[in-house]
C-alpha cells in the first residue's frame, strides 16, 4: 500500500467537472510534481489533499488513512502557498510556532522548535522581524519553516516559487530539493513550470483539464511521451511535431514528409514495431526533441539520418543555437552548438537521431508503439 | 521659457485664490458661531455679528451645558449630552462587531446564497428613515423598549448593520484567501482566524466604520426625536429644544455655545481617528 494514494477522485464546480476520476499513489520519501497549463486543477487536487476545498467523490488516504472528512490540521499535512501567506501582524517567529499555538504547545517547546526550524533556514536572526520586512526569498524561507515546524508527513507546495524572479527562483528550488533530501518527508508540489518539475521530482503527474495524462519519472515522462500533449508540454522548447505518411519499405517504414519548398524528405523507422506498422499508409504525427537533431555525426545511435533543412529562423540563447525550419507545414527547432556559423535561408545538412523519434496517432493524439 | 513660467504663476496665483476664497466662505459661519458664543447677549443684539467680543464672556458655555430651559426643564444640555455618549458608544460599537463578522462570513465562509443576503443587507441601507418610522415604534412598543436608551441603540445598529457590512464586506474580500486557508492547516478555528488573523490587520475598515457609525448616529435627529421619552432625548433632539423654548428672549450666545458642543464629538473623532484612516497595514503580506 502506498504512502499516499489518491483512489477515484472527482470533483466539479457547477456544470465543470475540474477534476476525472484521478487516481494516484506515491511512496513515503517520494517528490511528485503535479505540472499542467493554468486551470488544469493541479491547484484543486492539492486543495483536497489538504482538505481545504470539498470533493465530489473519491478517496485520499495518508499513511493507510483516509483523511476525507477530517479538518486540514487532523491531516498531517503542511502547506506552503503561492503568496506565501504569512500572517501580517506576527512576527517570523509567531509565524512559525502558530500551528503549535493552535495545538496548545507549551511556549518554551514551541521557541525551542521555531529557533531549532529557523536555524536550519537561517533565519534564526530574523526571528522577531515582520513579514514586511523581509525580501521575497526570507518570506519563502519562513513560509517554509512554518511548514516544517508541524513535522508533518506530507508537505504540500501550491507553486510556491512563482511569485520570485528568475534567479531567486533557481536559489530557492535548490534549497527545496535540499530541505526533501534532509527530511526525507513525502512531498506533493503544484506547479506550471515544467524546468521546475522536471529538477525536483522523483516522479511527475502531467494533468491537462482535469485528467492525468501520464505519470512517471522525470526521464520517462521527457523521452516516452504518452501522448502529444506531453510531449509538448514538458521541455524547452517542446517536442517537434509534425505529419509524415508511413510507408512500407521491405522490413522497415518510411515516413515521408515535405520542407517548405515541397521537396520530400525521407525518414526510415528501422524494425519498427507492431503497432507503427498498422499505420502504413496513412499519416501519423513525427516527434522528435530539438536536441536530438545535431548538426555533426558524432552521436553514438546507429539510428542518425541526415536531412537536408532549408533554415528558416536562427535563435542564438547563448549555450546553444537555436535553428528553426520548417517539415510537413509545422516549424520544427533544432537545438545545436553555439559555435555554428548558420546563414538564413540556406540549406544545411542536419543529422536526426531517429532512436529518439516517437510516433502519435494524429487524430487522438496517442503514442504508438 | 520665462513666459511659461509666468503664466504658471498666474495660474497658482488665481487657484490659490479660489480656494481661499472657498475657505473663507465655510468657516465663516463657524467663526461667527465662536466668536459669539463668547459674548454678552447685549453685545450681539446691538449688531456687528463679526466683530470679535469685546467683553470675553464664558457665561454663555456654562449656562448652555447646566442651566438653560430644555422644554420645561431648566436642566442645560448636560444630562442630553450623557444620553446621546449612553446612545453612540454601544451603538457604535455593536453595528461595526456585527458589520466585521458579516464582512468575515460573507467573504471567508461563503455559503450558498450569501449574495443575497448581502444584497439584503445593502437595501437597507437605502430605505429611507421615514418609512420604517411607524413599524419600528410598534416593535420597540412590543419589545418594551419605547422610549429608552437601549431601544435608540437598536434602532441604530439595525439601521448601521448595513453600512458596516458593506465596509468590512469590501475590505476582507481583498484580504487574501491563501492567510485563512494557512491559518486552517494551522489548525485555527473560526473565531481564531478572525481575532488572530482578520481583526489584527483591520484597523482602517474599524476606523472608517467607527466614524460613519459615530456621526450618523450622533448627528441623528428623526430617531431620537420619535424614539425617546423626556428623560432619555439625545443631544440633537435637546438642542433643538433649547432653541425652541425661550423664556422671553432668544439668547443667540447660550443657542451657539449649546450647537458647538453638539457638534464638537464627531470633530473630536474626526480629528483623533483620521490619521488612522489610510493606514497601509496590510504590506508585506502577499508579495515582494
Amino acid at each position: 500500500m502506498s504512502f499516499l494514494q489518491i483512489n477515484h477522485l472527482y470533483k466539479n464546480f457547477g456544470a465543470t467537472q475540474v477534476l476525472d476520476d484521478i487516481s494516484i499513489n506515491a511512496e513515503k520519501g517520494e517528490f511528485l510534481v503535479l505540472v499542467g497549463p493554468s486551470g488544469c486543477g493541479k491547484s484543486t487536487l492539492l486543495n483536497i489533499i489538504a482538505g481545504l476545498i470539498p470533493h465530489n467523490s473519491g478517496d485520499v488516504l495518508i499513511d493507510g488513512r483516509n483523511v476525507v472528512g477530517l479538518h486540514p490540521s487532523k491531516r498531517n499535512i503542511a502547506m506552503v502557498f503561492q503568496s506565501y501567506a504569512l500572517y501580517p501582524n506576527m512576527t517570523v517567529e509567531q509565524n512559525i510556532s502558530f500551528g503549535m499555538e493552535m495545538n496548545r504547545v507549551p511556549k518554551a517547546q514551541r521557541h525551542q522548535k521555531a529557533l531549532e526550524v529557523a536555524k536550519k533556514l537561517r533565519l534564526d536572526a530574523l526571528l522577531q522581524r515582520k513579514p514586511s520586512q523581509l525580501s521575497g526569498g526570507q518570506r519563502q524561507r519562513v513560509a517554509m519553516g512554518r511548514a516544517m515546524a508541524r513535522s508533518p508527513l506530507v508537505f504540500l507546495f501550491d507553486e510556491p516559487l512563482s511569485n520570485l524572479d528568475a534567479k531567486l527562483r533557481v536559489e530557492m528550488r535548490a534549497e527545496i530539493k535540499k530541505l526533501h533530501l534532509a527530511t526525507g518527508t513525502t512531498m506533493v508540489y503544484v506547479t506550471h513550470d515544467q524546468v521546475e518539475a522536471m529538477t525536483l521530482a522523483t516522479r511527475i503527474a502531467v494533468m491537462n483539464h482535469g485528467v492525468i495524462q501520464q505519470i512517471g519519472r522525470p526521464r520517462e515522462i521527457y523521452h516516452s511521451p504518452h501522448n502529444t500533449f506531453v510531449a509538448n508540454f514538458m521541455g524547452s522548447p517542446a517536442m517537434n511535431l509534425f505529419e509524415v505518411r508511413l510507408q512500407p519499405q521491405g522490413p522497415a517504414l518510411d515516413a515521408v514528409t515535405q520542407d517548405v519548398e515541397n521537396q520530400q524528405v525521407i525518414f526510415t523507422v528501422q524494425s519498427p514495431p507492431a503497432a507503427l506498422k498498422k499505420y502504413a499508409g496513412s499519416k501519423v504525427m513525427m516527434g522528435i526533441r530539438p536536441e536530438d537533431i545535431s548538426n555533426h555525426t558524432t552521436n553514438a545511435s546507429k539510428q542518425v539520418q541526415k536531412q537536408s533543412c532549408l533554415v528558416d529562423l536562427v535563435d542564438p540563447i547563448g549555450s546553444e543555437t537555436l535553428v528553426m525550419f520548417v517539415f510537413g507545414g509545422a516549424n520544427v527547432t533544432a537545438k545545436l552548438r553555439d559555435d555554428l556559423a548558420v546563414a538564413l535561408n540556406k540549406r544545411i545538412p542536419l543529422f536526426f537521431d531517429m532512436e529518439r523519434a516517437c510516433f502519435f496517432e494524429k487524430e487522438s493524439g496517442e503514442r504508438i508503439n | 521659457m520665462n513666459i511659461e513660467l509666468l503664466y504658471q504663476r498666474i495660474g497658482r496665483v488665481f487657484i490659490y485664490t479660489v480656494l481661499l476664497f472657498f475657505v473663507l466662505f465655510y468657516s465663516l459661519p463657524l467663526y461667527v458661531m465662536i466668536t459669539n458664543s463668547f459674548k454678552p447677549l447685549s453685545e450681539i443684539r446691538a449688531g456687528g455679528m463679526l466683530y470679535l467680543p469685546e467683553a470675553f464672556t464664558l457665561e454663555p458655555w456654562f449656562k448652555a451645558w447646566s442651566t438653560a430651559q430644555i422644554g420645561v426643564e431648566a436642566t442645560g444640555l448636560r444630562i442630553y449630552f450623557w444620553n446621546s455618549i449612553k446612545m453612540v458608544v454601544p451603538g457604535v460599537i455593536i453595528s461595526t462587531i456585527i458589520g466585521a463578522l458579516n464582512g468575515y462570513v460573507l467573504t471567508k465562509w461563503r455559503f450558498p446564497g450569501h449574495n443575497l443576503i448581502f444584497g439584503m443587507l445593502l437595501f437597507s441601507c437605502f430605505i429611507p428613515f421615514q418609512a420604517i418610522l411607524i413599524p419600528t415604534a410598534r416593535l420597540l412598543g412590543w419589545l418594551g423598549l419605547a422610549g429608552t436608551t437601549p431601544g435608540l441603540v437598536l434602532v441604530h445598529v439595525a439601521y448601521g448593520i448595513g453600512f458596516t457590512t458593506l465596509f468590512f464586506r469590501n475590505y476582507y474580500m481583498a484580504f487574501p484567501d491563501e492567510l485563512i486557508k494557512a491559518a486552517q492547516v494551522d489548525g485555527a478555528g473560526f473565531f481564531t482566524i478572525f481575532t488572530r488573523i482578520l481583526l489584527p490587520t483591520s484597523l482602517p475598515i474599524v476606523v472608517v466604520s467607527v466614524i460613519w457609525q459615530f456621526t450618523n448616529i450622533w448627528n441623528d435627529f428623526l430617531f431620537g426625536a420619535s424614539y425617546s421619552s423626556a428623560l432619555s432625548q439625545p443631544m440633537t433632539v435637546a438642542l433643538n429644544n433649547l432653541v425652541s423654548s425661550s423664556t422671553g428672549v432668544k439668547e443667540y450666545n447660550v443657542h451657539f455655545a449649546g450647537a458647538i458642543m453638539a457638534a464638537l464629538p464627531t470633530l473630536l473623532v474626526y480629528i483623533v481617528a483620521g490619521k488612522y484612516f489610510l493606514r497601509g497595514l496590510m504590506a508585506g503580506s502577499i508579495k515582494g
